[in-house]
C-alpha cells in the first residue's frame, strides 16, 4: 500500500513498488511512497537499510530493477540525473577544489540562458542565502567543513530544483556546528519552499528537522509518520531499529 | 651510522660523477677522453652544428618521443579510468596483461615486434619505433595516472553530472583539471623513456636512426667523441630544465587543487 502525502500537500514525488538488487543483495524491497510539495522529509535508518540507495534512485544515479519514480507528474524512467529537476548535497560535499567559491556556485548555470552578470548575481544571492556573502573569490579548498556545506547548498539551490536531496549532510560536522546547521537548514527550507529529502542515521536530527519521517529497515519502510506520532506512538518494529 | 653515511655518499658519487664528466670533457681541447685536461674550448659545440646526420637523428628522436608520449598518455587515461572507475569481469587479468611490458625484457618486445612486422611484409621506420615505445610507455603512464584517478573523490564527478553536465563535459570541467598534474607527469616520464630507449629503437628503426642509435654508431669514430660529449651536456641540461619545469607545474597544480603534496614522481 502506498504511503500517501498529507492531504494539505500536493504530491510531488511518487514512488511505486521500487525494487533494487545489488547482485544477490536485495537493497530496496518494494518502496511505495508519496512526498508532498514543500515538505521536509527524512529517511531515517541504520547503515545498509537502503536509505541512501533510495535517495540516489530519486536523483537518477541508480538504475532500479522495477517500479516507477514520478516527479511532478512526469515518469523519470530513463531520465538521467543531469536531466532531473533534483539536486543533491553530497555527504563529502563534493566541492570542486580547483574552482573559487563563486565558480562552484555558478557551476550548474553554464547552460542557462542568463547573461554573465545575471549568473554572477544569482550566485551571490545564493551565497547570501546561506550566509556566505562576500566569500565568492575565495579558493574552495581553503574553506572549513561548515563553509563547504554551505557552498554545496548554495550550488544546488541556485538551480532552483523542485527537490533538494541531502545525503547525511551533517555527519561530517562537529556537534556544535551540526546543531547550528540543523536550525539553519530548517529556516532555509521554509524560505525557499523547496521539498527537502534528508537521509540520516541520527534520530534526533530527523525528529527535530522533519515534517515527516520514514524509518527504513532492510530495504523497507517500517513506519512513516510525523515526528510527534513517531515519537509518541511508535510501531515496535520502528523503535527497535531506532534504539539499535 | 658513519659507515652508512659514507656508503650513501659513495653511492651518489658513483651514480652522478660520470654525468659531471660529460661537461668536463665537452669543454676540453683534446680529442682523447683522458686526464689531465688540456685546455678550454667551445669548438665541439660549434662542431655539432655541422653534423647534419646528428641533427636529423635528434629531430627523429624528438618526433618519436613526443608522439609516443602523447599516445601512451591517452591510452594511460583510458586504462587508468577502466581500472579505477569501473568493475568488469576479468578486470584484474586484463590490467595485468596491460602492465606486463613494465617487467618484460625489452629485447623480447623488440624481437617479437620485428618478427611480426617482417612477417606482415611491412617495412620498419619511425612508425614501428613509435609503436614499440608506446607499448612500453603505456604501463608507466597507467601507473602514474592510476594514483591520480584513485585520489579523485568520485562524488565530484557525480556532483558535476547532477548539476546538469554530460559525461563528456564533466570529464572536461572536473576530471581533467583535477588529474592534470598526473597527466603532465605521465607525458614527461613517457617522453624521457622514449627519448633514451635503445634496444627497441635499434631493432625497429628504419633508415632514420634515433639519437641513441646514432650515438652508438658514432662510437666507432674517436674523432667525433668530444662532440658526442658536447651533445650529452646539452641533453643533461635540457632534461634537468624540463623536469624542474614539470615539477613546478605539478606542485602548483596540487596546491591549487588543495591536495596533499605526496612528493611527486621525483
Amino acid at each position: 500500500m502506498t504511503i500517501k502525502a498529507k492531504p494539505e500537500r500536493k504530491p510531488l514525488i511518487s514512488l511505486q513498488n521500487i525494487q533494487k538488487h545489488y547482485g544477490e543483495y536485495h537493497a530496496l524491497r518494494g518502496i511505495n511512497l508519496e512526498i508532498g510539495e514543500g515538505e521536509f522529509f527524512s529517511l531515517l535508518g541504520p547503515s545498509g537499510c537502503g536509505k541512501t540507495t533510495l535517495l540516489r534512485t530519486i536523483a537518477g544515479f541508480e538504475d532500479i530493477d522495477s517500479g516507477s519514480v514520478m516527479l511532478a507528474g512526469k515518469d523519470m524512467m530513463g531520465v538521467p540525473a543531469n536531466k532531473r529537476p533534483t539536486n543533491m548535497v553530497f555527504q563529502s560535499y563534493a566541492i570542486f577544489p580547483h574552482l573559487t567559491v563563486a565558480e562552484n556556485v555558478a557551476f550548474g548555470l553554464r547552460k542557462s540562458p542568463l547573461s554573465k552578470a545575471e549568473k554572477a548575481e544569482a550566485a551571490e544571492a545564493a551565497l547570501n542565502m546561506v550566509g556566505l556573502s562576500g566569500y565568492g573569490n575565495r579558493a574552495a579548498h581553503a574553506l572549513s567543513g561548515g563553509q563547504r556545506q554551505r557552498v554545496a547548498l548554495a550550488r544546488a539551490l541556485v538551480l532552483k530544483p523542485k527537490v533538494l536531496l541531502l545525503d547525511e549532510p551533517l555527519s561530517a560536522l562537529d556537534r556544535k556546528m551540526r546543531e547550528q546547521m540543523q536550525v539553519e537548514l530548517i529556516k532555509l527550507q521554509r524560505e525557499v519552499g523547496i521539498t527537502f529529502i534528508l537521509v540520516t542515521h541520527d534520530q534526533e536530527e530527523a525528529l527535530v528537522m522533519s515534517d515527516r519521517i520514514a524509518v527504513m529497515f532492510e530495504g523497507e519502510i517500517a513506519q512513516c509518520d510525523d515526528p510527534e506520532v513517531l515519537y509518541r506512538r511508535p510501531k515496535t518494529s520502528a523503535w527497535r531499529i531506532l534504539l539499535a | 651510522m658513519k659507515t652508512l653515511k659514507t656508503y650513501a655518499i659513495l653511492y651518489l658519487v658513483f651514480l652522478y660523477a660520470p654525468i659531471f664528466l660529460l661537461p668536463l670533457f665537452a669543454f676540453n681541447t683534446s680529442t682523447i677522453i683522458a686526464f689531465p685536461l688540456t685546455g678550454f674550448t667551445t669548438e665541439w659545440f660549434t662542431a655539432l652544428l655541422d653534423i647534419t646526420e646528428m641533427h636529423s637523428a635528434l629531430f627523429n628522436s624528438l618526433k618519436i618521443a613526443v608522439t609516443s608520449a602523447v599516445l601512451a598518455t591517452i591510452f594511460g587515461i583510458f586504462g587508468a579510468m577502466a581500472s579505477t572507475r569501473y568493475h568488469f569481469p576479468g578486470q584484474k587479468g586484463i590490467m595485468g596483461f596491460i602492465m606486463l611490458p613494465l617487467v618484460l625484457p625489452e629485447i623480447i618486445v623488440a624481437v617479437s615486434l620485428l618478427v611480426v612486422i617482417l612477417k606482415l611484409g611491412l617495412s620498419t621506420g619511425s612508425w614501428s619505433v613509435i609503436a614499440g615505445h608506446t607499448l612500453i610507455c603505456t604501463p608507466f603512464a597507467i601507473a602514474i595516472l592510476n594514483s591520480a584517478f584513485a585520489a579523485l573523490d568520485p562524488s565530484l564527478e557525480e556532483a558535476a553530472y547532477d548539476l546538469g553536465e554530460t559525461r563528456a563535459s564533466t570529464f572536461r570541467r572536473v576530471t581533467l583539471p583535477l588529474v592534470m598534474p598526473g597527466i603532465v607527469s605521465a607525458l614527461l616520464i613517457s617522453f624521457t623513456i622514449s627519448m633514451d630507449e635503445f634496444i627497441i629503437a635499434f631493432f625497429l628503426t628504419g633508415a632514420d636512426p634515433t639519437l641513441p642509435v646514432y650515438l652508438f654508431s658514432m662510437l666507432r669514430f674517436p674523432k667525433l667523441l668530444p662532440a658526442v660529449m658536447a651533445l650529452g651536456t646539452i641533453l643533461v641540461v635540457l632534461s634537468i630544465l624540463l623536469i624542474t619545469i614539470a615539477e613546478i607545474f605539478r606542485r602548483r597544480g596540487a596546491k591549487r587543487a588543495g591536495l596533499k603534496d605526496t612528493g611527486g614522481f621525483l
